[in-house]
């Protein structure tokens, strides 16, 4: 008896076409670049869960401010202030703000019970840590521009650029180096030794070469100082990548 | 589906799961073991918590590291310590999974009214979560598990505080959620899972022992389960002999439910055997107390 031949017609290249492209889009999903991701996090999640604990931060970030505005009206009142000696200061002081909450608000909720829900929703506790340390860098960048401001007003002879490049430039080599440090361990003693760390290198270098970390804070040219803002920021956007898309080996737990 | 391919789990030398294979469609599964069988171990893999050592976990036929965010966008997890926020009121609480879930502030509203009605929480809802009893908090974790719609819902130990009344009505609930998706329960309280779970998983010495229907595994007993009635006295060395399952005081003697291979006396009534007598039997040498 003779079999009845099943023909399959062959696809034209139409179809073949989509249906490639319905299988690649479906496995390789288009990667969002990070600010459209932050954005999208931002918008979903809300500033009001971004933080838990609005009292505490405002409270750290109001006495930080506080403090950091008195050592530099304390500076500028005093017989002599110099310029240098304010890039200094405002080069060692600029990344406060943002170290102080880093140590309180990143991430380390390891030890919490809510730790494992928080780990299996969609935005877990370290995608949220990257967009808090986003936000946070945003408004350190709008807190040490206001301050620049008042110095300028307080000392005129200061060169707003510059003392804003100076700022900007402290804050994101500080940062990238923080987030840097961070995939690899968020414990709150390892972010306290990279802090201590931090103002212990800045003193180190004035109090063993004064003349030669003021000259090179003053007199590094504008451009230099561009490049290394562009770097730092570079530096932390991967390291806040990263963060969004950190997996341990073993697990999160 | 969810499938489970060749998956194990190991701490250094120690295994704390081998080789597991699983696949599961729509449906409640029980996942049945004594404390420290690997059950939680395996809920911790299930949810990307843990990694396996070996093999692979798919949702539909990708990898779930791989699907990362979209993966557990799917998930309703209740874990077995679930952790809240004492000074908020479930309310908030909602609100703030909610948000982690990328669920919209106008969705997620509505959702939650909804929810709260579904686990009777509705005249607590603006009460600080620290005056709360077990019960009405694991009824908190019940509702923000099924924040979002999940198309796979995992509760470990999910039972745990709740009253028989809410019991009733949490599996009532269950058997409703899961027309459309995976419900994996996992408890060693057999009565939670014997009435609603379409399939039993039982794993033991970190294995998948069976993951069969109710029935199925409750044939695996079938002419082997009797009840007889005895005197107080005779029963020490009637516990020697037989599997003892279960023990009442009746008529001022004991009716004891036991399982033996053979009728060896014509009082014994044969009895329909049930899923917590393959439970005693299969688990009779285990030790229990102790999580994971």
């Amino acid at each position: 008896m003779d079999r009845d031949k099943l023909v399959v017609p062959y696809p034209d290249a139409d179809v073949v076409r989509s249906e490639i492209e319905a299988i690649v889009s479906r496995s390789m999903p288009p990667r969002q670049t990070f600010i459209a991701y932050m954005a999208r996090m931002l918008r979903e999640v809300g500033l009001r869960h971004l933080f838990r604990d609005w009292t505490e931060l405002v409270y750290v970030s109001l006495t930080t401010i506080v403090i950091v505005a008195l050592m530099l009206t304390a500076y500028l009142s005093s017989t002599a202030p110099e310029s240098s000696m304010m890039y200094v200061l405002l080069f060692s002081v600029s990344p406060v703000l943002y170290l102080t909450i880093a140590i309180i608000f990143f991430a380390g909720k390891r030890d919490q019970d809510t730790y494992e829900l928080e780990m299996v929703c969609k935005y877990t506790v370290y995608q949220l840590a990257a967009l808090r340390m986003t936000v946070f860098g945003a408004v350190a960048v709008a807190v040490n521009t206001a301050m620049i401001g008042v110095c300028v007003w307080m000392m005129p002879e200061l060169d707003v650029v510059k003392g804003w490049l100076v700022t900007t430039a402290s804050l994101t080599l500080f940062g990238g180096g923080f987030l840097a440090l961070m995939r690899y361990s968020s414990s709150k003693g390892m972010r306290l030794v990279y802090v201590g760390g931090w103002l212990a290198v800045n003193l180190t270098l004035y109090v063993w070469h004064e003349l030669f970390y003021t000259a090179v804070l003053e007199r590094m040219p504008l451009f230099g100082y561009a490049i290394w803002i562009a770097a730092g920021v570079y530096g932390m956007t991967r390291a806040l990548s990263a963060l969004i898309t950190i997996h341990h080996k073993e697990g999160y737990i | 589906m969810l499938a489970l391919r060749n998956v194990s789990k190991y701490y250094g030398d120690f295994c704390a799961l081998k080789e597991i294979n699983l696949e599961l469609t729509h449906g409640v599964y029980g996942l049945l073991a004594p404390n420290g069988a690997g059950k939680t171990t395996l809920i911790k893999l299930l949810v990307t918590l843990l990694r396996p050592t070996t093999g692979e976990i798919l949702y539909d036929g990708q990898p779930i590291a791989q699907l990362d965010e979209r993966y557990r966008e799917l998930v309703g997890y209740l874990p077995q310590q679930f952790g809240y926020y004492k000074h908020y009121n479930p309310r908030q609480y909602l609100m703030y999974i909610a948000a982690l879930k990328g669920i919209g502030k106008t969705a997620a509203k509505g959702r939650i009214e909804e929810l709260l009605q579904l686990v009777a929480l509705e005249g607590a809802a603006n009460k600080k979560m620290k005056t709360f009893s077990g019960g009405m908090i694991q009824r908190v974790g019940i509702a923000q598990a099924m924040l979002g719609d999940p198309q796979l819902l995992i509760l470990d130990e999910p039972t745990a505080g709740l009253d028989p009344k809410e019991r009733v009505r949490f599996r009532n609930l269950l058997s409703e959620l899961a027309r459309d998706r995976i419900v994996i329960l996992s408890t060693h309280i057999v009565s939670d899972v014997e009435s609603i779970a379409g399939e039993i998983i039982m794993i033991r010495d970190r294995r998948i022992l069976y993951q069969e229907t109710v029935e199925a595994l409750c044939s695996k007993l079938e002419g082997q389960v009797y009840e007889t009635l005895i005197d107080y006295e005779a029963a020490p060395q009637f516990r020697r002999d037989v599997l003892s399952l279960s023990e009442k005081q009746e008529q001022g003697m004991l009716r004891i439910r036991f399982l033996s291979t053979q009728r060896s006396d014509p009082s014994w009534q044969p009895v329909r055997p049930q899923l917590e007598d393959l439970f005693l039997d299969v688990f009779r040498d285990e030790e229990t107390g102790g999580g994971q």
